[in-house]
């Protein structure tokens, strides 16, 4: 078996522009902050990201929108920081960014779907609000709902405390959040980790299958952010 | 009254609608509020969207864990029973019913059970969150809110004017003033008013609300 470990450098190489990256994470938990620092580093632009939230501009995919480098992003919470508010309203004035808010649920069943291989679900999440603008709504047994379409994307970025060189993860606590979906729904998909584990991971132990991980690069080491 | 008196008026009287055992989610604000006076014989089981059910209380500085956060991304701890899982079972759990009850704050709720918590004039966001799922897909939705707003006027709308979170999904909401339940009978609508806070009479709510009162056997405010 040839292994999956990458060096960051070839991976990053990987992604062009106008490529749509589906970024895991929660906050920073469960997000792959080096593999984020990296494409920003690399300056590629016309990104079209899809992630849980933003939040904050120094950071995860806050810093990619801060530097101008997407066009599209599909996201469930933007936040109150002042910054990088100031900056979407400025990029979205400008005409050349557009900013959708999907429900959190809606957008890791969508994910979900593209990782499954289905053509879309019904949610009654959105129903008479700004979420049903220019989706059919399908009835029920009575019950109103609308039709999402699956989330798909060129490369997911996941991270992991640890996997092995097959990219069997395992997470910590809190950060499984988004990563299993993202990695199944990518054509691509680089895990970022903390440990790789020279022998095979105990099968009884792995959250995410390696079948669904394309590389594995080592990541820098998790830490408490004090606010 | 001082704005922190009548938050713990609320937070009191919404942690007596939580039973033992109960598994459920609280919007960030004024919903958390509500931890601090559930009686000491109910277990909750708290439930946050990023992938923890059992939650525990903060973590004490320096035993913080980088990776267990809560949903609005303090440093929390799991307890006995509790479970850790991704997004999209977190989701089942609150888009297909399977938590007892969730606590959510409002910008504007009306007559209809219609809710708006997710933007405000001229901003963009600050986005959804999980609040609609929470909103669309608990069994039993409480609001918790002041019931005027601090210019005057009444949260407790015929229409919410803002942006909707979810429509027809709001079942009880406890104010500063009072508690009200969202009539789902089509004979008759509006919100059924269930106690008045202690300091008000039924026509200062009344006056306090811009929804339609349903007014009949009205009790006395709960305290315990």
């Amino acid at each position: 078996m040839k292994s999956k470990v990458k060096s960051l450098d070839d991976v990053i190489k990987l992604i062009k522009p106008h490529s749509k990256l589906l970024v895991s994470g929660f906050y920073y938990v469960g997000r792959p902050e080096t593999i984020l620092e990296e494409i920003r580093k690399a300056g590629i632009k016309h990104l079209y990201v899809v992630v849980n939230d933003i939040a904050f501009p120094d950071d995860g995919v806050g810093q990619l929108v801060m530097n101008d480098q997407v066009d599209y992003l599909a996201t469930s919470f933007l936040g109150v920081n002042k910054e990088i508010n100031k900056k979407v309203r400025e990029l979205m004035e400008k005409k050349n960014f557009k900013l959708e808010f999907v429900p959190q649920g809606t957008l890791i069943e969508a994910i979900r779907a593209a990782g499954f291989g289905l053509g879309g679900f019904l949610t009654p999440v959105g129903v008479g609000t700004v979420v049903e603008k220019g989706k059919k709504r399908i009835e029920i047994d009575g019950k109103e709902y609308l039709l999402e379409l699956p989330i798909k994307g060129d490369f997911g970025l996941v991270k992991a405390y640890k996997a092995d060189k097959f990219g069997n993860l395992i997470f910590r606590q809190s950060a499984r959040n988004f990563n299993p979906y993202v990695a199944m729904a990518a054509d691509y998909t680089i895990a970022e980790v903390e440990v790789i584990s020279d022998k095979p991971l105990n099968p009884e132990r792995i959250h995410l299958p390696g079948i669904f991980v394309d590389a594995v690069v080592k990541g820098k080491k998790v830490k408490v952010k004090r606010k | 009254m001082k704005d922190e008196k009548l938050i713990e008026r609320i937070a009191r009287r919404a942690a007596l609608e939580l039973k033992d055992g109960y598994c459920i989610n609280l919007g960030v604000g004024l919903p958390v509020e509500v931890l601090k006076y559930i009686p000491k014989d109910v277990e909750i089981f708290l439930q946050s969207e990023n992938g923890i059910l059992g939650m525990g209380p903060p973590a004490e500085k320096g035993k913080e864990k980088p990776e267990l956060i809560d949903a609005a991304r303090n440093y929390v701890t799991i307890k006995p029973y509790g479970s850790f899982f991704d997004s999209a079972f977190s989701f089942g759990m609150i888009r297909g019913g399977h938590l007892d009850a969730t606590i959510l704050g409002a910008l504007e709720v009306d007559e209809e059970g219609n809710l708006a918590n997710w933007n405000l004039p001229g901003r963009i966001g600050p986005g959804f969150g999980g609040g609609m799922d929470l909103a669309v897909g608990t069994k039993y939705v409480i609001v918790t809110t002041f019931h005027l707003t601090k210019n005057g006027k009444s949260k407790i709308k015929k229409k919410c004017t803002l942006p909707l979170t979810a429509k027809k999904a709001v079942n009880r909401i406890i104010t500063d003033m009072a508690v009200m339940d969202v009539s789902y009978d089509p004979k008759e609508k509006g919100l059924i008013l269930r106690e008045v806070a202690p300091g008000y009479t039924i026509e200062d709510v009344v006056k306090a609300t811009e929804a339609k009162l349903i007014i009949k056997n009205v009790e006395k405010w709960k305290t315990s």
